[in-house]
């Protein structure tokens, strides 16, 4: 089985202050996988650690390459193309549009033939259902619109993980959007949040949760 | 040694340390610059000329009338007295020259430059220590978008060739404001002052001053850029971002220009 991220004495933020052991788990390719840390800042760190953007203390291994401190910008910035990430705050950029938001990462990620980029942005912005705010700029739009601008984004540079930081599908039609979404995409699936409320865990084929005894693990779907 | 001596020089110590690292923090930076443009795409490079457009547009069109307001102040000012006190001491044939040095070399470059930092360069580090700030730098960043080349190399080119041809129009407008206000009062013809100009103004003049123009914009694009990109995630840190950004580009134009003049006139 190939691991999308495998995590090993990895230590939280928050494991200073409370006395939590350190990490150590994988996360199987396959159906969308939850990471249900103790805090917010324990799922920022996670995030950006992945992405080489945190110092780490542990091991820790995304999409087969291994994370260590002073790696070169270029192989980091080749793993963070190969990772779609929602960071929280989405951070659209706030003086252009949703369209030229989702383009701009993809326009240097790829070396499309003119047009194509243009025809890719279209159709993302179909799957996440915001055509009809493409040339909005985002701080015209409702926040469940931005988070689904953000994942489009993150999906245009055409990534085999997505990651998303504690995003909101509390609402039952987000919910029901991202599960549609999960089964429509090739990117293996991993989200990572403190709030089990805000993510509606019966969307998840794995679901890790840390505790003071490590990480547990639930195969089966739960509830909330 | 007493603590009372002591702390000072513990605090000198510190700054001095700390100032230490933020310039090796600059030139790192300006390294990526230089690497910045290997192997980009074709449309990133379009979404980055675009960027350039728009910072040529802010920083060298809409400044036009404030550079053509300054330069008439300015060569009014030196020139009429520049050639009242070279009257005085009987040295006319040489006020031209001096002009030429004074109002093309040196304060041509720099008075540009000053107007640029305050009413671009600030914008610059403004802008991009809220796009850090908002958290849209970092997202950028996580899908693989190199800041230096998306956000700060299209203004440093911006900058450095606005501060050129801005400094073309405040030179041109200087010298011909000055030397028409000289010959509405009599002290030297207009055919004169330019015959004169056209003798003494030599190839090197506009050389170093093009020089000086491109160092000085590339200069002031780069630190602005810099500061907005280091500034934390901390609202209350954007206008010491702002402030710092003024300061150091204040610093590096006046170090700079004595340089040059160092160099020049060895």
């Amino acid at each position: 089985v190939r691991h999308v991220i495998g995590f090993s004495g990895f230590e939280l933020p928050s494991s200073a202050r409370s006395g939590d052991p350190p990490i150590s788990l994988d996360i199987a390719t396959g159906g969308p996988a939850l990471l249900l840390l103790p805090e917010a800042d324990d799922a920022a760190h996670v995030v950006r650690a992945c992405l080489g953007l945190r110092p780490i203390v542990g091991t820790l291994t995304v999409l087969g390459t291994p994370l260590q401190t002073g790696m070169s910008k270029a192989t980091l910035r080749t793993l963070r193309r190969r990772v779609g990430t929602v960071l929280s705050p989405a951070g659209l950029l706030s003086n252009t549009t949703l369209r030229k938001n989702i383009a701009l990462p993809a326009a240097y990620a790829w070396h499309p033939e003119a047009g194509r980029l243009e025809d890719t942005v279209a159709a993302l912005l179909e799957l996440c259902g915001i055509t009809r705010w493409a040339d909005v700029r985002p701080a015209a739009v409702p926040a469940s619109v931005r988070q689904r601008a953000a994942i489009a984004r993150a999906l245009a540079i055409d990534p085999e993980l997505l990651l998303l930081e504690r995003p909101d599908l509390s609402q039952p039609a987000e919910a029901e959007w991202f599960a549609g979404l999960c089964l429509q995409i090739v990117a293996a699936v991993v989200v990572v949040t403190n709030s089990l409320h805000s993510v509606h865990a019966d969307l998840y084929e794995q679901v890790f949760h840390t505790s003071t005894r490590g990480v547990s693990r639930w195969n089966a779907p739960i509830t909330t | 040694m007493p603590s009372s001596l002591g702390f000072p020089i513990a605090l000198l110590g510190r700054n001095v340390r700390l100032a230490s690292r933020r310039n090796a923090l600059r030139i790192a930076f300006l390294g990526s610059l230089l690497r910045a443009p290997l192997g980009v795409s074709a449309p990133g490079r379009a979404s980055a000329r675009r960027t350039f457009m728009q910072q040529v547009r802010f920083t060298s069109v809409s400044a036009v009338p404030l550079i053509v307001a300054v330069g008439v102040v300015l060569g009014t000012t030196v020139i009429l007295s520049a050639y009242s006190q070279a009257a005085r001491f009987g040295v006319s044939e040489l006020t031209t020259r001096l002009l030429v040095v004074a109002v093309i070399r040196e304060l041509g470059p720099l008075l540009t430059a000053i107007i640029v930092v305050g009413r671009s360069g600030t914008a610059i580090a403004a802008e991009l220590a809220t796009n850090r700030v908002l958290g849209e730098i970092e997202a950028l960043e996580s899908l693989g978008v190199d800041p230096a080349y998306h956000f700060a190399l299209p203004r440093v080119l911006a900058v450095s060739l606005s501060v050129v041809v801005l400094m073309i129009f405040l030179q041109g407008t200087a010298m011909f404001s000055g030397m028409m206000a000289a010959s509405a009062v009599g002290s030297v013809a207009l055919t004169d002052s330019i015959a004169s100009l056209h003798v003494v103004l030599q190839p090197g003049d506009i050389y170093v001053s093009l020089v000086k123009g491109l160092l000085f914009g590339a200069g002031v694009g780069a630190l602005c850029s810099f500061e907005g990109l280091t500034c934390s995630s901390d609202p209350t840190q954007l206008p010491q971002a702002v402030s710092r950004a003024m300061v150091t580009s204040f610093v590096f134009l006046f170090a700079a220009t004595a340089l040059f003049s160092v160099i020049v006139f060895r």
